[in-house]
């Protein structure tokens, strides 16, 4: 191949440039590391009339922030669709009684059908999380409980994520 | 509108790392793009290139960040139609712009120098590459890797782990980049060429593995990957319904665009034929006697 060379201009628009170029390298790992996402915990739970799905991220729990997504499914036509624009708060209890309240929204979610918010779990036990879903005499409640450990070292977490990674069905 | 279908256009994740590197992969060719033109190499910095280049990011980035990755959670055919972007249509926009000169050419000097010599007929890099990049192995990659994150274990752990599915992506996207390098000519052209024939093998190669895996999908009689018996439905599809679109997907539209490649890889090769013998020339430049 034989290329003509031609000067770029700035010096600065050489650095940017080669800036560009490095990142470039850097798309598979930067693309790998970025992606999040909870895990399953509840699939197609009746409440009342709904269905609910639920994903928690970190699960298992550990104390600091839990995200929680919930999805609030309706049957239509022999199948059910999820139900958008409802009022949902999780409202987290713990045996010694501390409470953690939080609303779950589209806005917070990555998927902007389901709802997602964050509670912060600084105790380690037992925690049981009302999903209070709707608002006056339609609203729904359902309980869910979740087990919180105590958030590990950054080694030992490192060691569970590979051990997960190999051990996932 | 549909609450799903406004909820999925409201849906982007706006992963900054991914954007960062398509601006900049976007803004790289851009450079190099406009030192040709003032150069004066029309040919090479045409707007039709430009057009397929940011066209092919722009499908990146839609296939990455949109509702398609994060519905693809939840439809098998959504997913599949991620697939066939990160696959073949990306990769063939982005080398239809034949993105190496002009990519180079928004280089600094001292860099694109570097790889000009790396690249050099008698430069082992070059030699290694060649090797390692032959198309038949190209196909076996891209086919390989198609059958490969098929496997219903492996679907179903991509689909429950972020690190393994966006591994799936990377492994789709590279794959196809590197198989259709070669089917489309693009640069930097270090194999010997490819004959039409060979070319249009290779393509018509690619059906019946597609096909295979979609009449799979669309004719089995129960759900192949368990994920989605997990997640809530959408568009008050089934779960095997959703099955067979994506089996229907991957079967039909996705084999036709293979059938299609080989069409224009034939007219622009009568095309050819027809200007040479326009212009009195033999297939190789020399006046015809």
């Amino acid at each position: 191949m034989r290329m003509r060379p031609v000067r770029v201009g700035h010096r600065s628009l050489r650095w940017s440039l080669a800036a560009a170029l490095a990142l470039s390298l850097l798309l598979p790992v930067s693309v790998v590391w970025g992606h999040g996402g909870g895990e399953p915990f509840l699939s197609d739970v009746a409440a009342g009339p709904y269905s609910l799905y639920v994903w928690l991220d970190p699960l298992p729990a550990q104390t600091g922030e839990l995200h929680v997504t919930v999805s609030v499914n309706a049957p239509v036509d022999g199948t059910s669709e999820p139900v958008t624009g409802l009022p949902v708060l999780m409202r987290a209890r713990h045996p010694d009684g501390w409470e953690v309240e939080a609303s779950a929204t589209h806005e917070n979610a990555l998927n902007k059908l389901f709802y997602e918010g964050r509670l912060d779990l600084q105790q380690v036990g037992t925690w049981t999380i009302n999903l209070l879903i709707g608002d006056g005499p339609d609203q729904v409640v359902h309980s869910i409980d979740v087990d919180v450990a105590a958030t590990p070292s950054a080694w030992q977490a490192f060691l569970d994520w590979f051990r997960a990674l190999f051990s996932r069905n | 509108m549909n609450p799903v279908l406004q909820a999925a256009l409201a849906t982007w994740e706006w992963r900054p790392s991914v954007l960062a590197v398509t601006f900049l992969a976007a803004g790289l060719y851009a450079a190099g793009w406009v030192g040709l033109r003032r150069q004066g190499r029309i040919r090479l910095a045409a707007w039709w290139r430009l057009t397929a280049y940011l066209l092919g990011l722009a499908l990146l980035l839609a296939a990455l960040l949109s509702f398609i990755d994060v519905y693809g959670a939840l439809l098998l055919f959504v997913h599949m139609v991620q697939h066939v972007l990160l696959l073949m249509l990306v990769p063939v926009l982005l080398l239809w712009a034949n993105p190496f000169p002009v990519l180079l050419y928004g280089l600094p000097v001292a860099v694109r120098r570097a790889v000009v010599r790396c690249l050099h007929p008698e430069a082992r890099f070059r030699r290694e590459t060649r090797r390692l990049t032959h198309p038949g192995a190209l196909y076996a990659l891209y086919i390989g890797a198609i059958v490969l994150w098929h496997d219903t274990g492996l679907y179903n752990l991509a689909q429950g782990n972020g690190l393994i599915h966006d591994l799936e992506h990377i492994t789709f996207f590279v794959a196809g980049m590197l198989f259709w390098w070669p089917v489309m000519g693009a640069a930097p052209r270090i194999h010997h060429p490819t004959s039409l024939a060979g070319r249009m093998a290779v393509l018509l190669l690619c059906v019946p593995p597609h096909v295979v895996i979609g009449a799979l999908l669309s004719f089995v009689e129960n759900p192949v990957y368990e994920h989605y018996l997990t997640v809530p439905r959408l568009w008050g599809m089934d779960v095997m319904q959703d099955q067979r679109l994506a089996g229907i997907i991957m079967w039909i539209p996705t084999g036709m665009m293979y059938i299609a490649g080989v069409v224009i890889l034939l007219a622009r090769h009568l095309n050819q034929a027809a200007r040479r013998i326009g212009s009195g020339l033999d297939r190789n430049g020399v006046e015809a006697t």
